[in-house]
């Protein structure tokens, strides 16, 4: 069997990360901030973190990509990105929350045991989810489900930091009542918290072949459909 | 040198693997037709979601038939023209393929696909020829001096003829896409008294324009309402009549205009069986030849990909892995292949 070497991308927001965990447990990850031009830069930082991790494409295990939500074609880049490395070395993929990353990101940046995570879904709305850390895993897990929320109609749980581009939009909306302190609306997802998630779950045996691609969009209401004209 | 060949800038995953030196051209099409038709047109953001999910299974059964992934040479797709999420597909796996196998790859422009697919038949067309492109998003004329060496002799200015077809049959009351229905239903019947404009016939040029042929229908289906199954058939006959016209005498234009002796039709619309019957017919005029494409490479597809970057990446043309999709895309500022 190979050796534990993730691979992880993420792209489904303005930002562009990428990142791999070696079996030895080392972390190497590249972060830019390349609104509608992330498939300029992967192939860039792919390359890069695996220099750092003087790692070689055939020594990679898995392939991490962030699965949504967040902007549909953003969300397709990582997971069509993923696809193609997965059949080009012929190797697993492992799908992981955006909002879940989002979450474990701002758990390492504020040590935050409870986070509502929330992504700006334009019109009107947000994608959010409510994790709390299990302490045993050292990782934040969903409690609940991922949603769909009218911004006016945020519920905020009591004892929860908030996280993501959904406040944002909640405070330009005027309709975010939370003291400053407990909320990161700048916050954007980062790939070095994917792979940490991703090494979790390939552990649990949550991989996928190429041919499985799960992407979860929320929002699946995309267009009207038409009545046939007739005369 | 064997490629594999990716299309998905609208709404058909094609998929094809083609060997430079010996010809061999193996594919696989999946046409999305059934998830947009509730919709009663082309959704762009349910086609990108259908090609992530549709591609990769048609790309490793391909490959297991066909010597496995090792066994290319390069990866091939759709740069442009196209919708950009359903292009940027295609484009992310066909790079990240390429990546993983440290393997060249090349951005391939889906028009050159369509007007080079001609090449893929048994009698091929030799250079130079005016090809006419017809599709449900395309129509035009095209000087073909050389690979690579093309100049648009021609084009829509409103409506492409695929579209015109699928809106008229659409008023007819046709189920989508429609256009292939319309010419079933225009079969029917084989002569009307109906008349319906060639547009733009009587101007020099080679421009087309068919958004007035829809509203013509249209105001014939209220002039003539309640429409009786007869007077559907003949609005859709004398509909189908006045594309058709307009098209070869277009046709018949350029081929004065350039001098060139073969006619290649290419594009969906190159299947409609009056039209292939008309041009056929005035080339017999004409003396000239009219060459179509195998009708599994007339619409989009992943064979035509793989060929025309087969082509050029044997020829030494490679793609910087860092390129992006270009969902407007001119064929004129292609590079001609020597």
């Amino acid at each position: 069997m190979k050796k534990l070497n993730i691979l992880a991308i993420e792209t489904s927001t303005e930002a562009c990360s990428v990142a791999v965990l070696t079996h030895r447990g080392l972390l190497f990850s590249e972060f830019e901030l390349t609104p509608r031009q992330h498939t300029q830069f992967l192939p860039r930082m792919m390359d890069a973190v695996l220099v750092q991790a003087g790692l070689f494409k055939k020594d990679l295990s898995h392939i991490a990509y962030a699965s949504g939500p967040g902007a549909f074609t953003g969300v397709r880049i990582a997971a069509s990105t993923a696809q193609g490395i997965s059949i080009g070395l012929d190797i697993p993929l492992v799908a992981i929350s955006t909002l879940a990353i989002l979450a474990q990101h701002c758990y390492h940046i504020h040590h935050t045991e409870r986070v509502m995570a929330a992504l700006d879904a334009r019109m009107g709305e947000a994608y959010v989810g409510n994790y709390q850390l299990n302490n045993t895993s050292g990782l934040l897990e969903l409690d609940g489900e991922e949603t769909l929320v009218r911004l006016n109609q945020l519920r905020l749980p009591e004892h929860y930091f908030l996280a993501g581009s959904g406040f944002m939009a909640c405070r330009e909306a005027g309709c975010l009542v939370a003291p400053e302190n407990i909320v990161d609306a700048d916050l954007l997802p980062h790939a070095s918290a994917l792979v940490q998630l991703a090494e979790h779950a390939i552990k649990q045996g949550k991989t996928l072949t190429a041919d499985q691609i799960q992407i979860n969009y929320i929002r699946n209401k995309v267009a009207e459909k038409k009545k046939v004209a007739s005369l | 040198m064997k490629v594999l060949g990716l299309e998905s800038s609208c709404d058909e995953t094609g998929i094809a693997i083609y060997e430079v030196e010996t010809g061999v051209i193996q594919q696989r099409l999946y046409s999305q037709i059934e998830c947009h038709r509730e919709y009663g047109g082309v959704v762009p953001e349910l086609a990108s979601r259908d090609h992530v999910v549709k591609a990769a299974p048609m790309i490793i059964d391909l490959l297991q038939q066909n010597g496995g992934v090792h066994s290319l040479d390069g990866i091939v797709y759709t740069r442009g023209p196209g919708l950009m999420g359903a292009l940027m597909v295609g484009a992310c796996i066909a790079r990240a393929l390429a990546w993983a196998l440290d393997k060249p790859v090349l951005g391939v422009h889906h028009m050159e696909g369509h007007l080079l697919a001609p090449m893929l038949s048994e009698d091929k067309p030799e250079f130079p020829f005016v090809a006419l492109l017809v599709s449900g998003g395309h129509t035009m004329l095209v000087d073909v001096e050389a690979v690579g060496e093309y100049k648009i002799l021609g084009e829509s200015l409103d409506d492409a003829v695929g579209e015109a077809f699928d809106k008229t049959a659409k008023l007819l009351g046709l189920p989508y896409p429609g256009g292939p229905e319309l010419a079933q239903l225009a079969s029917t019947v084989s002569a009307t008294d109906l008349v319906f404009p060639r547009p733009m016939v009587d101007r020099p040029g080679l421009d087309f324009s068919f958004s007035g042929l829809k509203t013509f229908a249209l105001n014939t289906m209220h002039k003539l309402t309640p429409l009786s199954d007869q007077n559907r058939a003949e609005i859709a006959f004398a509909f189908e009549q006045a594309v058709v016209d307009t098209l070869q005498i277009k046709c018949q234009r350029a081929l004065k205009q350039t001098g060139y002796r073969r006619l290649v039709v290419a594009g969906g619309v190159g299947a409609n069986r009056t039209l292939r019957k008309r041009l056929q017919q005035m080339s017999a005029k004409l003396q000239t030849r009219v060459y179509f494409p195998a009708l599994e490479y007339c619409t989009d597809n992943g064979a035509m990909i793989a060929y025309a970057g087969g082509l050029r990446m044997a020829a030494g043309q490679r793609d910087e892995n860092v390129t992006d999709v270009l969902p407007r895309w001119s064929l004129e500022t292609l590079q001609r292949l020597n």
